[in-house]
């Protein structure tokens, strides 16, 4: 159905006649039901927009148009493809000279197969727009596509002669020349490509049948196997422009991680504010904004709105563990164990959160339950080295000194090359204040390696531990001597009183250090 | 050694000597009347698709299904297996579902017995069998696809059913029904997976068995995904992580070995969806080809040693001619352009181009979408199920492609549909190279958009042309009479192995015919989408009206040639039975 002569109807409503002598296309506004509340208002309110517009008397073509063409614009963005291939019609019979209209309308057409009206619409464009370089490559690639590979390569040469870096059209060439079994002209054409853009490695895979061709096997399989997943582009900013016109809470949300991920926390905390604002109540928002509020250095701010967050939803666990980063992070180890333990309860597989729980109860020398969250992690996720170190350091602190030794030893066997807990259960081995527990040969050849990998003074200190324990206390004053200087050189002061006593230990003889109170 | 049924035996001894007489139906048809009509109402294919689905968008409910033809009896007609889906997610019961089956509770799969043959009525009719033949009990599980092929070589067809959840190897038991062997032969497997097939890759005689796996799906853990619109919408494969395929060698005692690792089979994850078996390199031994979707598909070479190696890069298969990975479901390998090799065609996405890719004969291709004319018209569809098929008989493969988007379709969500998915069908005749749109006249099925998934293609009225069954996602079965094929001459060929006289799955056939090239032909089950096709080979002769002879290539590397066969009518070659292509007998 048209409506004839001047009446367009829209909204379905049925405008009043205006001083248009053009014929426009009915348009039918999409449902509307279902979609996200932040889309539907921004489509009602231009849909609301061009029914005034209508409305108005005596609306010119320009105006007009230009409200059709918004429209339009921001059905495509959303892939509401119909109304917007409506909207763009209507806007190139009020305005006939903006190549915009006929440029847009004609890759509706091409995405949906509508090859031949696309080849009319870029025609236009071009027309149009002498220079059009988008519509150039697209026209090139729409011939291609309908095997008129002569109209193909005309276009695609002018867009070179046009501005002779534009990639994308010579990659098309090359598949051109490809389907012609022109297997030299392909490669040189892709080689060129792969020269100026090296990121664009998808090329490969053609450049590599081309060399296929061409018989040459072995380039054929290099670059075939260089095929990687980034291809070539002509710039088109009419249609980058379009994912601009999006709004919601999920655009905001996939914007915000995307600008996240790449590190530029203050777009992100821009992006996740939209998002809120298109979603006042949404939770995601408000996690996403607090975690880049405490990259970007703004914690206060991010606990805030953590503490929010658990207030609408407090069974919200990503909340509960990030709010016990920040809380940690100020010092405040009573509210941080607190937030790690509600995020346990709230989701019991998760060994990040009971990790950091155990560190946290550790923290607060509460051992037991530092013991319990520990063994909880080691459960989860049996190679989580760290919870096999605080659960042995727990048991320690509570005395239980075989069970320590026991947890040592079973996670070396699970994880041999696993440093920390060598450098652990050396020192046990050398300095257990239950004597019989003591190995000291094989704390030192456990220590020796574990300082050979790491040479800090802690080390140092445990390589002494292990030759004082095996009577040889020249070397043990030795040991412990570089280590207190290694200490002391670094600016440890407190690192440095603490190897310097247990030095003066060493130099007593016997050396071997007493069995009730050993360095822990 | 297996007992023989008597009457099985007598029947295939009949079926083999002389040759099944030709039921020639009285032609309706004029040629430039539709070129299909769909029958199933009227011939007692009433089928409608069940998916379970209740607004929760699982993934699953909207990527089955297809089904089998198969000669289930032995009768000498085709039979048709139907894969059914069920309830689908936890708690989920048949007051939450859209679209409540209008079939028998619980539903299952179905077997219809077609009555050409031996049947009360001489016309084409088919009886619901399901209760019967045992499948009504044991084929309850969220069903994609099936696969046929005679196993444990008894002379009858079994099927393996692949689900959501664990799969089925069902067991003809040469009395018109089915058993369940799934445990006793070790070939289970939970993961959901969705086309399978039958293949002899050792060329010890015993069929082997493929199956293609899809992503790991926990309807517990359901994401939410959304059309660019904001829409609530079905989730992609790149939201799962995918599964490896699975690869069974046939014992020959009635059990299958997992060689998927000794194979390399299983040495990748990928989004399996549609998988066929043919010699790519002619090197006598047979190959894989497997469609993942989204991701770069396999061309798996056979190596002779029980090993497979992947060369779907070098052989210009993995990706499209821009390098770009594209959602493959359905998959077909077919000697369209009759130069004796098997050629691959591939259906995709809504936005990519369905692919044509040619092979050189020795497993090198060229993707030749753009030159066949296949490429523009594909776009706008989302292709699962496709069928090589010679419409007119006139001596050249058409296609049918069978069409249903897995995204919503704005157009169709925004006038309140609950299932938003549905695209019409399309017909492409040959032209000798290139291929017209001959969607327009194939006939009113073509016309109507449905959620169309799976497609089968044989000649179920043995009347000399090829027929098409499309399996619809959430809709009625379709059963596509050809109204025209069978005015021009035709050869159809079954063949046969020694012992049980099972359908060869492998074997080629070249039929010379007086004044034109010869035309190549394979006995496949396999392709398409979630589907298992006639095993028959059949040859339309266009202006030839002779047959000079026709030669087989047996998959264990021998072969024989039958000299001047009478055309109009199926014959049964049987392994071993003409003289030897040496001369000797």
């Amino acid at each position: 159905m048209v409506c004839l002569a001047v009446l367009v109807c829209l909204a379905g409503l049925g405008g009043p006649a205006l001083a248009v002598d053009v014929e426009l296309v009915p348009l039918e506004p999409p449902d509307l039901e279902h979609l996200e509340e932040a889309v539907a208002v921004q489509l009602r309110e231009t849909q609301e927009l061009l029914q005034s517009m209508v409305e108005q008397p005596n609306v010119g073509h320009q105006p007009l148009a230009d409200a059709f063409g918004a429209a339009g614009r921001l059905y495509h963005a959303y892939d509401l493809t119909d109304p917007a291939a409506i909207c763009y019609t209507n806007a190139e019979r009020l305005a006939p000279n903006n190549f915009k209209w006929a440029y847009l309308g004609a890759v509706l057409d091409q995405a949906a197969g509508r090859l031949d009206e696309a080849v009319t619409g870029y025609l236009r464009t071009i027309e149009l727009e002498a220079r059009s370089l988008p519509a150039m490559v697209r026209l090139g690639d729409v011939y291609l596509s309908l095997l008129e590979l002569e109209q193909a390569r005309h276009w695609l040469e002018r867009a070179l002669k046009l501005d002779p870096t534009t990639a994308a059209a010579r990659a098309s060439l090359g598949q051109i020349a490809l389907s012609e079994k022109q297997y030299q002209q392909a490669a040189d054409h892709l080689e060129a490509v792969l020269e100026q853009v090296p990121a664009a490695t998808r090329l490969h895979h053609p450049l590599g049948l081309a060399y296929r061709g061409l018989g040459d096997m072995d380039k054929a399989r290099h670059h075939l196997g260089l095929r990687g997943a980034v291809g070539v582009r002509a710039p088109d900013p009419l249609i980058e422009e379009l994912v601009e016109l999006k709004v919601g809470e999920r655009v905001f949300l996939l914007r915000g991680r995307v600008a996240f991920r790449a590190g530029q926390y203050l777009e992100a905390i821009d992006a996740f504010q939209a998002a809120l604002e298109a979603a006042p109540d949404s939770i995601r928002a408000r996690v996403n904004l607090a975690s880049a509020l405490a990259q970007a250095g703004r914690k206060e701010d991010a606990i805030r709105i953590f503490e929010q967050v658990l207030q609408l939803e407090p069974d919200n666990a990503a909340a509960s563990f990030n709010l016990g980063i920040l809380l940690a992070g100020s010092g405040d180890y009573q509210r941080a164990a607190k937030a790690y333990r509600t995020a346990v309860e709230l989701r019991p597989g998760d060994s990040v959160a009971y990790l950091e729980l155990a560190r946290m109860e550790a923290q607060l020398s509460r051992w037991s339950t530092a013991l319990a969250a520990a063994a909880r992690v080691t459960e989860l996720d049996p190679a989580s080295e760290s919870a096999r170190l605080i659960a042995a350091q727990a048991l320690i602190r509570m005395n239980r000194f075989a069970e320590a030794l026991q947890r040592l030893e079973q996670g070396r066997a699970v994880m041999p090359e696993a440093g920390n807990l060598a450098a652990a259960l050396s020192r046990l081995l050398a300095s257990s204040p239950l004597v019989d527990l003591r190995d000291g040969p094989r704390a030192l050849d456990l220590a020796l390696r574990v300082f050979e990998a790491v040479k800090s003074p802690h080390h140092a200190e445990t390589v002494a531990m292990a030759y004082a324990e095996v009577g040889r206390c020249e070397d043990a004053v030795q040991w412990q001597r570089q280590a207190f200087e290694a200490a002391e050189k670094a600016g440890d002061a407190a690192q440095a009183q603490s190897l310097g006593e247990t030095l003066a230990l060493f130099e007593q003889r016997p050396c071997r250090l007493p069995g009730d109170e050993g360095p822990r | 050694m297996k007992r023989l049924d008597l009457r099985s035996h007598l029947h295939r001894t009949l079926l083999s000597l002389a040759s099944v007489a030709l039921i020639a139906l009285p032609a309706a048809a004029a040629t430039d009347g539709p070129l299909f009509k769909d029958v199933a109402t009227e011939t007692g294919l009433a089928f409608v698709h069940f998916n379970g689905m209740s607004g929760e968008h699982y993934f699953p409910e909207m990527t089955g299904q297809g089904g089998a033809l198969l000669d289930y009896d032995n009768d000498g007609d085709l039979d048709l297996y139907v894969v059914q889906g069920s309830v689908l997610g936890p708690g989920k019961t048949m007051e939450d579902v859209f679209f409540p089956p209008p079939g028998p509770h619980p539903p299952s799969d179905r077997l219809f017995r077609n009555e050409l043959i031996g049947g009360a009525s001489k016309g084409l009719r088919f009886t619901d069998v399901t209760v019967e033949s045992g499948l009504a009990k044991i084929a309850t599980g969220y069903g994609m696809g099936v696969a046929s092929g005679d196993f444990d070589n008894d002379g009858f067809v079994d099927l393996y059913v692949t689900n959501y959840g664990s799969n089925q190897l069902l067991r003809n038991r040469g009395d018109g029904t089915f058993i369940d062997v799934t445990a006793s032969a070790k070939v289970d497997d939970t993961a959901w997976s969705t086309s399978a097939s039958f293949f002899d890759f050792d060329r010890d005689g015993w069929l082997d068995l493929f199956v293609a796996n899809y992503v790991v799906f926990d309807l517990k853990r359901n994401p939410k995904c959304f059309a660019t619109s904001s829409r609530r919408d079905y989730c992609g494969p790149s939201s799962f992580d995918g599964i490896a395929d699975r690869l069974w060698r046939n014992r020959g005692d009635g059990t299958f070995e997992d060689v998927s690792t000794r194979s390399r089979i299983d040495g990748v994850k990928a989004a399996g969806l549609g998988v066929v078996a043919a010699d790519f390199d002619e090197d006598g031994w047979i190959d894989l080809y497997v469609a993942n979707d989204g991701e770069p598909n396999h061309l798996w070479l056979n190596q002779r040693d029980g090993t497979f190696r992947d060369e779907a890069l070098l052989g210009g298969v993995a990706v499209n001619r821009e390098g770009a990975p594209e959602a493959s479901m359905g998959v077909l390998a077919t000697d369209f352009d009759t130069d004796g090799d098997a050629d691959l065609f591939m259906t995709h996405l809504m936005g990519e181009t369905n692919t044509l890719y040619v092979n050189d004969g020795g497993g090198l291709f060229e993707d030749r979408t753009l030159e066949t004319g296949l490429s523009a018209d594909s776009l706008p569809f989302t292709s699962f199920g496709t069928a090589w098929l010679d419409v007119e008989n006139d001596g050249r493969l058409d296609l049918m492609i069978a069409n249903g988007a897995v995204r919503i379709l704005e157009a169709l969500a925004g006038g309140g549909e609950r299932f938003p998915l549905a695209q019409s069908n399309q017909l492409f005749l040959n032209r000798g190279g290139r291929f017209e749109d001959a969607t327009a006249r194939a006939g009113k099925p073509f016309q109507i958009a449905e959620v169309s998934r799976g497609t089968a293609v044989g000649d179920l009225d043995n009347d000399g042309d090829a027929d098409l069954v499309v399996f619809n996602n959430n809709g009625p079965l379709r059963l596509l009479r050809n109204e025209v094929g069978q005015e021009t001459p035709w050869l159809g060929l079954r063949l046969t192995g020694t012992g049980g006289g099972r359908d060869m799955l492998g074997a080629r056939v070249e039929v010379l015919r007086t004044g034109q090239p010869p035309h190549w032909g394979r006995v496949v089950t396999d392709g398409s989408y979630c589907s298992a096709n006639d095993p028959r080979v059949l040859i339309g002769l266009g202006k030839a009206t002779k047959v000079s002879s026709v030669r087989v290539y047996w998959p264990d590397g021998s072969k024989e040639t039958w000299d001047t066969p009478k055309v109009g009518q199926y014959l049964t070659l049987r392994q071993g039975t003409a003289v030897k292509m040496d001369g000797s007998k």
